[in-house]
């Protein structure tokens, strides 16, 4: 391997320090560059996914088309069940949007260097995730057209904006998160768009000229640079926490049992790191092959999102031992019959494959083989992700079908159609993310020269 | 403006050749590199950047308007029956006040980016060069022409592979 990136343990840049600054440098705009000319080893497979993808969300654009024309009888909801696959689908790719503003702007500013390979996939991946997310609450509503019935301003249709609504804070803060995170995103690329800018011709270089809005790499332009950074990293740590916490509160300001509980917007918030984390690998494992940057995404990188998500693991297990708890001590006749029929219910099946894969599964990571290994790695995370969403259906759908009166108890499953819906959202996603990664630098490059430039322990001997 | 930019491959050069320029008294005008590099940021004196301010001011803004954005909103509408609970909910509109805080705070921040290196980066387009952005170093020193050979050789003394003069 030529490139060994900036070992997670401190130690110095190993193989790519041994050649001259100069010529490492150029070694690095030229391997980034090269992602965006097709000749990687991956470029048939590459198109090849996005061609999938592609089909698989207009499948679901198809189904979503019938939904409108027929109604959301289509749909498994009914009541006492009228939150399902969409909504739960919805807090599933929330959640999944919140990796990325963990390893940007928590580990930037906790100077976790390793963070730089894949910091650019999981800006990405959260984009996309939460332009994901905003579909379901659309397609929840059945009429979708008066979506903008949900954004909160003044308006002459004699409707009043609730602002104690959780669905009103909902719009607010999913809207306030996508748009921070785009200019974040957007900011931490200006430099890379320039390099392109200058090494490329043609039209990608006027469009990324344009992209990269004049910068030309003076220390005035990077004081400021950096500053803007930094500011919006820590602004973004304070959005992430909120916005996961609201999306939470949607359910734990109602008195529906299984719903109504302190715990949940930490227990969400670990929860969202927990599977994003998850689909970073997901993503990653695949892609750095697809996209020929294995030198630059390294399995010592891997390694440390492995060791995060036994971590995070430790405190969803943690928030699952203590829901069970507050339902046995609270003494609430609903708040126990809600928890005994979680566990030996209808979804019984489901909360112990939730427990199973996000408590038992990501255990393996404690052993140093399985978190450098890629197959292990992609396994798992499949099988978290899988979890997640089962969690997350289950805290929806089985409170809300075992609420207090046994008389409306019911249940809900989720249609071909939905299903069809959920697998597109994949495929909207991926999608996205793939057409995304696959034409922007999928490496930060000036990041990356960052490093090299000033090694860690040079860092470490100036601060 | 009439300057001279030279071109190193190394950092370390180019730090040796800010400090001759400041020996010779020599007006700096920026320093270039490809990545961002807190040692040529202390060497060339960068004034410290206004985007905080700027964050902060949108920040006051955002909360502030958050919160009349909400009271104003539901007071259209003053004589809906709530049960007896109030109109105006300090407590909730707290929640859309704090995400409109962060908002216009973003976007002032990143305002305030655009705004500080405007002038700079008027000033820096003349001597910018492609391999900048890729792996070399350089410096802009401004000058009167007659001034411009010396300057040149100063700087070549301290490293650069090359220079030359720049009006912009």
């Amino acid at each position: 391997m030529i490139f060994v990136l900036a070992p997670p343990d401190g130690r110095d840049w190993v193989a790519l320090t041994s050649l001259p600054l100069p010529v490492a440098l150029r070694r690095v705009t030229r391997d980034v560059l090269a992602t965006l000319e097709w000749h990687t080893p991956g470029w048939l497979a590459y198109w090849g996914a996005v061609g999938l993808c592609f089909f698989l969300w207009s499948l679901a654009l198809l189904v979503w088309a019938y939904q409108i024309y027929s109604g959301l009888h289509i749909t498994g909801l009914l009541h006492p069940v009228m939150w399902g696959a969409y909504i739960t689908t919805f807090v599933f790719w929330i959640g999944i949007a919140h990796s990325g503003t963990l390893i940007s702007a928590i580990l930037f500013l906790f100077r976790a260097r390793w963070r730089t390979s894949i910091a650019r996939a999981a800006e990405t991946m959260t984009i996309v995730a939460i332009a994901t997310a905003g579909l379901f609450p659309i397609l929840h509503l059945g009429r979708a057209w008066r979506f903008y019935w949900l954004i909160p301003y003044p308006n002459e249709r004699g409707l009043w904006v609730n602002f104690s609504s959780p669905l009103i804070w909902d719009a607010v803060a999913v809207g306030t998160y996508f748009v921070a995170s785009v200019l974040f995103w957007f900011l931490g690329l200006i430099p890379d768009f320039a390099s392109v800018r200058d090494h490329t011709a043609g039209w990608r270089g006027w469009i990324f000229g344009r992209l990269a809005v004049g910068w030309r790499g003076s220390a005035h332009e990077w004081r400021h640079f950096r500053s803007a950074y930094a500011v919006l990293a820590g602004l973004i740590t304070a959005l992430v926490i909120s916005v996961h916490s609201i999306v939470s509160w949607d359910f734990a300001v109602a008195i529906v049992p299984g719903w109504h509980s302190t715990i949940f917007a930490p227990y969400f918030v670990a929860g969202a790191v927990f599977s994003g984390l998850a689909m970073i690998l997901t993503l990653v494992v695949p892609g750095r092959v697809l996209l020929g940057i294995r030198e630059y995404v390294t399995d010592d990188h891997l390694e440390q999102v492995a060791k995060l998500i036994v971590a995070v693991s430790l405190i969803v297990t943690y928030s699952y031992a203590s829901e069970l708890f507050f339902a046995w001590y609270r003494g609430e006749p609903a708040e126990r019959s809600q928890f005994l029929f979680r566990a030996a219910g209808a979804y019984a099946p489901l909360v112990w494959l939730a427990i199973v894969c996000n408590s038992i599964v990501p255990l393996a990571f404690l052993r140093r083989a399985a978190r450098r290994s890629p197959a292990v790695l992609f396994a798992i995370s499949i099988a978290i992700n899988i979890g997640m969403w089962t969690e997350r259906f289950v805290i929806v759908v089985a409170s809300l079908a075992h609420e207090y009166d046994s008389y409306s108890w019911g249940r809900y499953w989720p249609t071909a159609f939905e299903w069809t819906v959920l697998l597109g959202s994949v495929g909207w996603f991926l999608f996205w993310f793939l057409l995304i990664i696959g034409h922007i630098p999928s490496v930060p490059m000036a990041e990356t020269k960052e490093h090299l430039i000033t090694p860690a322990s040079a860092e470490a001997a100036d601060s | 403006m009439i300057g001279v930019v030279a071109l190193f491959e190394v950092r370390d050069a180019l730090l040796d050749a800010i400090a001759a320029a400041r020996a010779q008294q020599l007006t700096i005008v920026t320093a270039f590199s490809p990545a961002y590099d807190p040692r040529i940021e202390a060497a060339v004196g960068v004034p410290r950047s206004a985007v905080s301010a700027w964050t902060f001011a949108g920040g006051v803004a955002g909360a502030i308007g958050g919160m009349a954005f909400t009271i104003w909103t539901v007071r259209q509408w003053p004589i809906l029956i709530l049960g007896g609970k109030p109109l105006v909910a300090l407590p909730s509109f707290l929640i859309v006040a704090f995400e409109s805080t962060i908002l216009i705070a973003v976007c002032a921040a990143l305002a305030g980016f655009f705004a500080g290196g405007r002038a700079m980066r008027r000033v820096a387009r003349a001597a910018y060069e492609p391999s900048l952005s890729e792996e070399r170093f350089g410096l802009l020193v401004a000058c009167v022409s007659a001034d411009a050979p010396l300057i040149g050789e100063l700087m070549t003394r301290s490293g650069a592979t090359a220079w030359r003069v720049v009006r912009s």
